[in-house]
């Protein structure tokens, strides 16, 4: 069965194109990363850096003209990317369950709460009867904090804060080992994402499952994880725990990232990084941030950095931490 | 003479076909923003406080059921044909979806021809190129890199700079910006809202700067108010409200912003009782009552005035009631 030495997720060299007239646009380009047990990973990055792709591709969702080029997506010792359509069905949400973005639209707005959760249960757990998935659903309902009224209520009667638990609630129905979160709060005042972050973070604690949140509030991956993934024009530039994140950053793309959070505590000038992020259909040549880099060096313009562990359980892609080249 | 003052300002939104039922969206409204410096004013408040009704009634798009707003003295509802398009001129807005905002069929340079067209700035198609382009350097773009494109050729900090920079090139004294940065990227924000305070310095024009977001206001603001369900909760200086609300609404507010520090975690577990269930709104009373945790008896039965309780700073709570002298800023 699990076998808890074993991590949850191994990607290796993923890569996903969108294919275009003009050709390839690199949307996930050789990206690795291994999610522990229990674990909370957090993918954070602009706006089209590919997290959210990464993510789908993990999931087998890629949709034309999208296609995932090459890789590996090995989820507890088995490879999605080489799965049978049924298996890799019965995969979905027994063994891993995506919150989408905007979740709280993707309930059926004809569809009872309970009807919804129950129709995700039958189709995976073929032995339970409609009793024993009623009985679960109230459970579930009772761990994401909804009262059991909203059972019998359709989506337009919740507030938002409350579709959301909906969709945790669902997620989470058969006990999935790796829960995907894309931007689960994005939507919802700060009180309310406050409150709804908890409970998937209580939910995910208790089923001992582990958690791969996308987002790009970098104060709430700051609250709630252990480790992040920097993500930058498609490919993964930093891997650390969040302390070293947010306190000791390598590459230079995540010390401007953080260094432009607006705080409550100091005010600041001239936040920002300078430049945009490059088209994918012909990135630049060597490491892809160099255009917008304050340390970029010869070798930057040329070859393609490597990510590679710079500090104990820190891994960055860059030039300026390699031993042939001059440290700063 | 004021440059832009709100006075009592109420809106009622009734709704339901055989029984109405009527929804204050905003409540006994007043501010004023004097003009002779010019300053950015925030108004803060989650989805449902009424930020947004405030910039539709400030800017002419609704009309208020009670209350007054005045433009340089003159209520805007009662304006001349020419008051009117000084005001409109004068007052410009820019929104939250910079990808909405556009006419994909169209170049951008079309946002900037149809306002010069309409208020008669240029008197020639060198001219208008001239203030085009100076408008966009104001705001850090090249010209060359934007004039000619379309909107899908442009990223969205790009287009919602192309925004300001349109908004600019009427001269304005005053910008009502309704979630200008919600919707770009966390590493673009920062730079946008430099130029907000550039030209605030440079050019003397004011921002009514409506926002969610409490980090990205107290980094360019000079003063706040805090809605909830369309009441000033609390108002004042904006340094002295962020380090040390007095409302217990501006406190749970701040306390739920999550810090992007991994060495401050959020502290208290919220119910989910507090969040997303329907409130019953008091009628009488205090907004927040149900959800306070400090709530009395009186806060039920009688809405709280504002209290002074530092220097520039105002809070509509009870808990502060012995305190200071208790002035009675509004009836």
């Amino acid at each position: 069965m699990i076998d808890k030495s074993q991590p949850v997720l191994k990607v290796e060299d993923l890569q996903v194109f969108y294919w275009s007239k003009r050709g390839p646009i690199r949307a996930v380009d050789g990206v690795s990363f291994t999610i522990k047990r229990n674990e909370r990973f957090g993918f954070i990055g602009e706006s089209g850096c590919g997290k959210t792709t990464t993510m789908m591709a993990v999931l087998r969702l890629i949709k034309p003209p999208g296609k995932i080029e090459n890789g590996r997506v090995i989820l507890d010792g088995q490879d999605v990317l080489k799965m049978e359509k049924e298996e890799l069905r019965l995969t979905r949400w027994s063994k891993i369950a995506l919150v989408p973005q905007g979740a709280m639209n993707s309930l059926n707005p004809i569809m009872r709460i309970t009807d919804q959760i129950e129709d995700t249960i039958m189709t995976h757990d073929v032995g339970a009867t409609r009793e024993q998935a009623r009985a679960r659903i109230l459970s579930l309902l009772d761990m994401v904090e909804l009262p059991e009224r909203v059972a019998r209520m359709y989506p337009h009667e919740l507030s938002g804060g409350m579709k959301q638990r909906a969709c945790i609630a669902m997620a989470t129905a058969l006990e999935p080992q790796l829960i995907i979160a894309d931007e689960p709060t994005s939507a919802l005042d700060v009180v309310v994402q406050k409150a709804v972050m908890q409970t998937l973070i209580g939910v995910q604690e208790r089923l001992g499952s582990s958690l791969i949140l996308i987002g790009h509030d970098m104060g709430l991956t700051a609250q709630v994880l252990d480790r992040i993934g920097v993500m930058y024009a498609g490919k993964l530039v930093e891997v650390g725990e969040v302390q070293d994140i947010y306190k000791r950053p390598l590459h230079p793309y995540t010390q401007a990232l953080i260094g432009s959070l607006p705080s409550l505590k100091e005010k600041k000038k001239g936040g920002g990084i300078p430049g945009l992020p490059p088209f994918l259909l012909n990135p630049p040549a060597g490491c892809v941030f160099h255009p917008r880099c304050q340390h970029a060096m010869d070798v930057c313009r040329q070859k393609v950095p490597v990510l590679r562990e710079h500090r104990p359980n820190q891994l960055a892609a860059c030039h300026l931490y390699e031993e042939s080249n001059v440290p700063i | 003479m004021s440059l832009f003052e709100v006075k009592n300002l109420t809106k009622i939104y009734g709704s339901g076909f055989i029984t109405k039922t009527h929804a204050a969206a905003l409540d006994n409204f007043s501010m004023l923003i004097e003009g002779q410096t010019p300053q950015i004013t925030t108004i803060a408040g989650e989805s449902g406080s009424g930020k947004t009704t405030l910039a539709n009634l400030v800017l002419g798009f609704l009309s208020p059921t009670t209350g007054e707003i005045l433009y340089r003295g003159k209520n805007i509802w009662k304006m001349s044909r020419s008051e009117r398009f000084t005001f409109r001129r004068e007052v410009q807005a820019i929104f939250q979806d910079p990808y909405g905002t556009y006419n994909p069929f169209y170049r951008v340079d079309t946002v900037f021809n149809t306002v010069i067209g309409k208020f008669k700035l240029a008197h020639s198609r060198a001219e208008a190129r001239k203030i085009t382009e100076n408008a966009l350097e104001v705001v850090g773009l090249r010209p060359n890199e934007i004039l000619g494109k379309f909107p899908h050729q442009l990223s969205g900090g790009q287009r919602q700079r192309i925004m300001i920079a349109r908004a600019f090139l009427l001269k304005p004294r005053l910008i009502v910006a309704d979630e200008p940065v919600s919707m770009i990227d966390a590493s673009l924000q920062g730079r946008i809202l430099d130029i907000f305070q550039q030209i605030k310095a440079d050019f003397n024009i004011s921002f009514l700067y409506i926002t969610h977001d409490l980090s990205t206001a107290y980094q360019i603001s000079d003063d706040i108010f805090v809605l909830y369900r369309g009441s000033v909760m609390e108002r004042g200086d904006i340094d002295g409200i962020i380090q040390n609300p007095q409302h217990p609404y501006t406190q749970l507010l701040i306390n739920s912003i999550p810090v992007p520090d991994p060495d401050i975690r959020w502290e208290g577990r919220l119910k989910s009782s507090t969040a997303g269930k329907p409130q019953t709104i008091s009628d009488t009373g205090c907004k927040f009552a149900s959800r306070c945790p400090h709530v009395m008896p009186r806060c039920v039965e009688k809405l709280p005035p504002e209290y002074q309780v530092a220097q520039n700073q105002f809070a509509a709570c009870y808990l502060y009631d012995s305190v200071g002298d208790g002035m009675k800023a509004k009836t």
